[in-house]
């Protein structure tokens, strides 16, 4: 673009005004383009050199002597402080340094613990060893201001809440995940206000959502089957936070978020498709634990709320059905307590009115995607049939044909129709 | 610029409370070492294939178990004190009794959790599970280690330093060797 100004003012079709306007537009952006590429190279070298200490400590220098060993255990640490202190002193408005400064320091703090626990031969569970490592991680976040070491924390805790609340069978030890969790959000507030449309933005909006949905069973106790009610609000609290607009200032927008709560949302619909489920399972009375209670309002209460203002945002425009699942199974699953069979119909209406209205959808909008989308999951419906009804063998295949004839015509009908167009 | 000063300010107040908790953990050791009393556990047979996980020896101690007639009120996890005794004879720790809670008089004891319970046997699990060694001595220690438990004839056992509940390796003696001084 930039070589071709010359020509464009050569032909009077822009004035030089207006050409250096561009040249200078387009050498700004590069500049951008060059930062975040000394931000990666930075903080992957910082990963790379921690990562390395860590290795060197599963190595086990045992010919130093203790108070040596000790040192070296000490050494990482003291450095990378000295790098962040330099930092905030000096290079604060460089994220570079920020960044590159706050990852070493978080991988040198586990580093510390874990090489004195070796020196020493102190016994202890990973779950103690990680929620220490992550609570003196947490103030470099906001004093760093850093946006890797945040992700490096979450991701961390989200290790510690798996190894605490799924990994130790019958942990008495309280799970602390979840207030790790809410003393990292301001940061992430933070990042969406001031760059919303940063990668950093995009990585924590992915790594939060998979951190909740994998730890939101660490919550199950004594009736576990009332998870299935939150892991439906998650799903559908993703599907909804897509595309959402909290204010005038603040609009809220993650693709990611769409794909994990439609994949999550058919997968729970499917997997309590079956009979079998509800008899068995969902029907037998349990007894209820206040830590089940607490998510399944909390994240209902939340759903409501959001569903209601996208309602209201909406006006006569019709919301995504899918977006209503979790409201649908909460009805499913007090119905489950008076018959179990209504359910399963319930719930195989639902994926059929889903899948044929994706169909309906695509066709209407000329999206081919969505059309195939409607139509495996009406065929991924007729599967998992196939395995629990006693169907003739000659039933079910020409089921399959006609669904995969469906798929044919559909798909042919609309690429003659796009022929057509063009 | 004050923002600046406060900032940097709760840096290093972070960076000190971060040099601490690893320096706590030391002393904390060597008060243990220094004023604990030393205690043999013997050290029990462990799976053949092998005893060496990562960079470390797999610990099993073999008074690990104690009879008590409701031992259905011991839940796994349990967190109990040990209340520790040595063998006239032998010298090798052995368990006097278990209690829920911590007990106040000047007696030697260890914080440890319930592994299991059934009928009349409440295992315990010692929080000295571990020895850690380098990579290169692995292979010779760990043929020397797995022969020597396997030799009825020998007695190896782990010296703890006991305090207050709170328990530090200090040795592993394999056929009446240190493996301190092995290194």
């Amino acid at each position: 673009m930039i070589k071709q100004l010359p020509e464009l003012v050569r032909e009077n079709v822009i004035s030089q005004e207006i050409a250096d306007k561009i040249a200078e537009y387009y050498q700004s952006k590069k500049k951008q383009g060059q930062n975040k590429l000394f931000l990666i190279f930075g903080v992957l070298g910082s990963l790379l050199v921690g990562l390395g200490i860590i290795l060197i400590i599963a190595h086990n220098w045992d010919h130093l002597p203790k108070n040596i060993k000790v040192a070296l255990a000490f050494l990482p640490l003291v450095v990378s402080q000295i790098w962040c202190g330099f930092t905030l002193v000096k290079k604060s408005n460089n994220p570079v340094w920020r960044e590159s400064a706050s990852t070493f320091l978080f991988l040198s703090i586990g580093a510390c613990i874990s090489l004195v626990s070796q020196i020493y031969h102190l016994s202890g569970d990973l779950s103690t060893f990680l929620l220490l490592w992550m609570s003196l991680t947490l103030p470099v976040i906001y004093l760093m201001n850093s946006s890797f070491a945040s992700l490096l924390y979450l991701i961390g805790i989200t290790y510690y809440s798996c190894e605490s609340g799924y990994w130790i069978y019958s942990n008495t030890e309280p799970n602390y995940y979840w207030l790790l969790l809410l003393l990292a959000i301001p940061h992430y507030v933070g990042l969406i206000r001031r760059q919303p449309d940063s990668n950093f933005v995009r990585f924590h909006n992915i790594v939060i959502a998979l951190s909740v949905i994998i730890c939101l069973g660490t919550l199950a106790q004594r009736n576990s089957e009332l998870m299935h009610i939150s892991y439906f609000n998650a799903f559908g609290i993703l599907l909804i936070l897509e595309e959402y607009t909290f204010s005038t200032h603040m609009k809220f927008k993650e693709k990611s978020f769409g794909l994990i709560g439609f994949a999550g949302t058919m997968i729970m619909l499917f997997s309590t498709s079956f009979d079998w489920l509800w008899n068995n399972i969902f029907h037998k009375h349990h007894t209820t634990s206040f830590q089940e209670i607490i998510p399944l309002t909390i994240s209902t209460l939340v759903v409501v709320a959001l569903l209601y203002r996208c309602q209201i945002k909406e006006k006569g425009n019709r919301l995504d059905p899918i977006k209503l699942t979790p409201l649908f199974f909460i009805l499913v699953y007090i119905i489950a307590n008076f018959n179990p069979t209504i359910p399963v119909i319930l719930i195989n209406a639902a994926i059929l009115y889903l899948g044929v209205n994706n169909v309906v959808r695509g066709l209407r909008n000329n999206h081919l995607g969505i059309v195939n989308l409607g139509l495996m999951t009406i065929t991924i419906l007729i599967i998992c049939r196939f395995f629990d009804t006693d169907f003739s063998f000659l039933t079910r295949g020409l089921v399959f044909i006609a669904v995969g004839l469906g798929f044919f015509l559909t798909n042919y009908s609309m690429l003659k129709n796009r022929r057509n167009e063009n | 610029m004050k923002t600046k000063h406060i900032t940097i300010i709760l840096f290093v107040v972070l960076a000190i409370i971060q040099l601490a908790v690893p320096a706590k953990m030391i002393y904390t050791y060597n008060t243990i070492l220094a004023k604990g009393k030393p205690y043999k556990f013997q050290i029990a047979p462990i799976d053949p294939t092998d005893p060496f996980r990562g960079n470390y020896l797999i610990i099993r101690i073999k008074e690990s178990e104690i009879k008590r007639s409701n031992a259905e009120i011991w839940k796994h996890n349990d967190v109990i004190y040990v209340i520790l005794d040595s063998d006239k004879n032998t010298g090798l720790a052995k368990i006097k009794t278990i209690v829920r809670e911590k007990p106040q008089t000047d007696i030697d004891f260890v914080k440890a959790k319930i592994s299991y319970s059934n009928d009349s046997v409440v295992s315990i699990d010692f929080p000295f599970d571990r020895y850690y060694l380098e990579e290169s001595l692995a292979p010779k220690v760990e043929k020397i280690y797995s022969a020597a438990l396997r030799d009825p004839r020998k007695v190896n056992y782990l010296i703890v330093n006991v305090i207050d509940g709170e328990a530090v390796t200090n040795d592993l003696i394999i056929s009446g060797k240190s493996l301190n001084q092995r290194k």
